[in-house]
């Protein structure tokens, strides 16, 4: 009678401590899905100022057109895969707006600041340009795109030109996009 | 003979009758009652905004903007937060918003574990959860223009 007594007080521990660990245990779980969003605009600026050297040195006794590479290229940031269009203006020229090609943009003048009627007629030439028409394609902020700016001066206007050490004009590259 | 029977029958119909009422007295008996308050959860809604972003002006990194998801739990219950990264993880921990092509990297923050405060409106525990998310510094270098989306699931567990 004891051990019948001693075994069922036994069984009745085991079954609390199994209800107390299954009380323990998770019962279950909830779930909700967040949308998350962004909206990426495009968008460019400028990584590097594009400069001569200062002067350029034109010699009249060519005998072929002179080309003046950049000492800095103009260096443009824009949002990947967009395509922005680059656009160039003379000071003293004609060129208002220009797409700015490799094939070149043509009314660009040089200017003598003591003899304003003198003046150098030049091309600027962006030959970074991928379709001839001014457009750029965008990498991204972490590489800038390199419009690849040059100046031509045909042998004709070099060889024309008055002797002044003044000459110069201001570029201004206008970016779309 | 029949009529005494009958009378004697109506005799011990009294006496029992009588009998009866005067055994009534009173007794108290009681029932136990009982009930196990199951723990439970539910959470919905939620979202994370970054609105309108570039690589200019968000090129430091932004944070965005957050509605919390609805939180209610059993009262006193402990309840785990987790997240399944969103649905375009590549690297553990680093869930990314994507248009298709190109992919931005975001962050997400919040606490766990929570304690429920019931259920209602007025024990929402949503905002206990301090969720916040943002992107960092770059995260837009090579992004394409364009709108990014991404699914990130939080889930209790109590």
């Amino acid at each position: 009678m004891k051990k019948v007594l001693w075994f069922m007080a036994a069984f009745a521990a085991m079954n609390l401590m199994i209800g107390s660990a299954l009380a323990a245990t998770l019962s279950g779980f909830s779930s909700t899905a967040l949308k998350v969003n962004a909206q990426v605009m495009a968008v460019c600026e400028e990584a590097q100022h594009g400069s001569f050297p200062d002067p350029l040195t034109i010699d009249p006794l060519v005998a072929s057109d002179l080309t003046f590479p950049h000492s800095a290229d103009q260096l443009i940031k824009c949002v990947n895969g967009t395509v922005f269009t680059v656009k160039v203006s003379s000071a003293n020229g004609t060129a208002l707006d220009q797409n700015c090609t490799s094939g070149g943009v043509a009314g660009m003048v040089l200017r003598s600041a003591s003899w304003p009627s003198d003046s150098v007629a030049y091309t600027f030439m962006c030959a970074g340009d991928t379709d001839g028409r001014g457009h750029f394609t965008g990498a991204g902020f972490a590489t800038a795109k390199a419009m690849g700016i040059s100046i031509k001066i045909l042998a004709a206007d070099a060889q024309d030109a008055l002797a002044h050490a003044d000459y110069s004009d201001t570029v201004t590259m206008t970016i779309s996009y | 003979m029949k009529k005494s029977l009958v009378v004697l029958a109506a005799m011990m119909m009294v006496i029992a009758m009588v009998a009866g009422a005067y055994a009534a007295g009173s007794k108290t008996d009681a029932i136990p009652v009982t009930a196990t308050v199951a723990t439970n959860c539910t959470i919905s809604g939620g979202s994370i905004a970054f609105g309108a972003v570039d690589a200019v002006t968000d090129a430091g990194g932004k944070a965005a903007t957050v509605t919390a998801p609805t939180i209610n739990c059993t009262k006193g219950a402990s309840i785990a937060v987790t997240n399944d990264d969103g649905v375009n993880e590549l690297v553990a921990g680093a869930p990314r918003m994507t248009n298709g092509t190109d992919y931005i990297v975001y962050g997400v923050t919040y606490v766990t574990p929570l304690t429920g405060d019931g259920m209602g409106a007025a024990h929402d525990i949503g905002g206990a959860l301090t969720l916040a998310a943002n992107f960092a510094s770059g995260a837009l270098d090579a992004a394409s223009a364009g709108a990014y989306t991404d699914t990130y699931t939080i889930t209790i567990t109590y």
